[in-house]
């Protein structure tokens, strides 16, 4: 399966660090971990991670609670640094009805972000990009509305070229 | 009125989600309004304490220094708050999830 070409590094953009092909809109999940699962899959399946790193991001909420339900409707999963990331990446799932994490703000979730950036410098700054890409809720809600990958990786694109300028 | 105080942000992995989701939560129980500023970053972007969110557009990795700045009734006790729970490292004491070059750290942490 062919990956975008020129991996980035890990303080490269969100929208080199998202392959169209690791967004997935509109899929069905049963429970919070199913949904993580789907993330995760994607990371897989794009060369970002191998499955372990999914284990790892459901486990993460186990022990440590729904805190990655960072904004309403929106999970940002991830798991520890380890040898299950091959190379930084992001993975970018909404689901067709939203589930329940637990999180007491701001469930239920629709969109699960799945990052695999294990660099400490790198993990920070692409939560960074990515709470000023949600923190407008119109533009959240806008995001999260997408039902093209293409059409939502040029919106990402966009947003980070108006940033930049 | 007004209170302004400088904290190093010093936990192995900076204010990734986990921690800036305990901070906001903290900040989120006093009454005072409570903004924070990355000295080490954009200095001129100045985020509400409350919002997970808009802690994270910080970017607040280790090392780091933030400002933060509390303003009203129960300031005093929500500045010592807040920068006693900075200092501590915010609940962060191994290399916990989110950041961290060892890949290899075995240890789950201790953090409740």
């Amino acid at each position: 399966m062919p990956l975008t070409p020129a991996r980035a590094m890990t303080t490269d953009t969100l929208s080199s660090m998202l392959p169209v092909e690791a967004i997935r809109l509109g899929l069905q999940a049963g429970s919070w971990r199913q949904a993580i699962k789907l993330a995760g899959d994607s990371l897989v399946e794009t060369g970002s991670t191998t499955s372990e790193y999914t284990t790892e991001m459901i486990t993460a909420v186990e022990e440590m609670g729904p805190y990655i339900v960072i904004a309403p409707g929106v999970a940002l999963a991830h798991g520890r640094p380890s040898l299950a990331v091959v190379e930084p990446g992001l993975a970018w799932i909404t689901l067709a009805e939203p589930v329940a994490f637990g999180h007491e703000d701001n469930d239920p979730v629709r969109l699960v972000i799945a990052m695999a950036v294990p660099d400490k410098t790198g993990h920070v700054r692409t939560l960074a990009s990515l709470a000023d890409l949600l923190s407008d809720p119109e533009r959240r809600a806008e995001l999260i509305g997408h039902s093209d990958p293409e059409e939502l990786h040029r919106a990402i694109s966009r947003f980070e070229s108006d940033r930049a300028n | 009125m007004a209170v302004t105080r400088q904290i190093p942000v010093d936990n192995p992995s900076g204010l990734h989600a986990r921690p800036a989701a305990l901070f906001a939560r903290t900040a989120d129980g006093f009454q005072s309004t409570i903004t924070v500023r990355n000295l080490s970053g954009d200095t001129s972007r100045r985020a509400d304490a409350r919002s997970v969110l808009s802690v994270l557009t910080l970017g607040v990795e280790p090392g780091h220094i933030i400002e933060v700045t509390v303003e009203g009734e129960d300031e005093e006790g929500a500045m010592d708050t807040l920068e006693r729970l900075v200092m501590s490292g915010l609940g962060e004491e191994a290399e916990m999830d989110g950041g961290g070059e060892d890949a290899t750290d075995p240890s789950p942490g201790d953090d409740d």
